[in-house]
């Protein structure tokens, strides 16, 4: 699944440290997170969508 | 959804008392076996025993002290972990326990081809402990 965090990261000014500590989870799982080798929890996801502000489906994506 | 809760930290009082319950039982079971007349095993128990609560503290203090640099086992150890982390022990414990079956069958055919039995449940936890280790570090890399 594709999807849109580090773009959305970036464009907030965040590492990877920082928006692991927003959304409660540690630096190496919004790094898997952003390459695409794991896929979250629905609760983790609605967490990131509400935390941007958007969607679930305007960040992730189904290949 | 019915969670507010989505990091799996464990509460203090839940990790010290997984310390203890680990502790008693490497305790007990040294006991046992140092009074069945092993004592050098009984004496390795305890050993491998406190070496597992060390590390959980180290690893507990770790990432508390420096939370960016620990690594998923250290999480793991210091009851900290995030989603990922658990799914992570999951995966390796899952390939643990496929394993464990396809060993133990071998290990039960092994004994009808004039294996020595012993030799082959005494070394079923080391091949286990390896597995876990490998699929451990496996699966956290490929996650």
């Amino acid at each position: 699944m594709r999807n849109e965090i580090r773009r959305l990261r970036e464009e907030h000014g965040l590492s990877q440290g920082s928006l692991g500590a927003e959304l409660g989870v540690s630096r190496q799982t919004v790094n898997s997170l952003e390459t695409g080798r794991y896929d979250p929890s629905l609760p983790l996801a609605f967490t990131i969508a509400r935390f941007f502000g958007l969607s679930i489906e305007e960040i992730f994506h189904v290949d | 959804m019915s969670t507010d809760h989505p990091i799996t930290h464990k509460s203090t009082a839940a990790w010290y008392l997984g310390i203890a319950a680990g502790l008693a039982v490497a305790l007990g079971l040294a006991l046992a076996v140092g009074n069945a007349g092993h004592a050098d095993t009984a004496a390795g128990i305890v050993t491998g025993g406190m070496l597992v609560v060390v590390l959980a503290a180290i690893g507990r203090l770790r990432s508390s002290r420096a939370a960016d640099r620990a690594g998923t086992a250290t999480r793991l150890a210091a009851g900290r972990a995030d989603e990922r982390d658990v799914r992570v022990h999951q995966g390796s414990l899952a390939i643990v326990g496929v394993v464990s079956v396809i060993l133990s069958g071998l290990a039960s055919a092994a004994t009808f081809l004039a294996a020595d039995a012993t030799t082959i449940v005494r070394s079923m936890p080391f091949a286990l402990l390896l597995t876990a280790v490998l699929a451990f570090v496996v699966v956290d890399r490929r996650s």
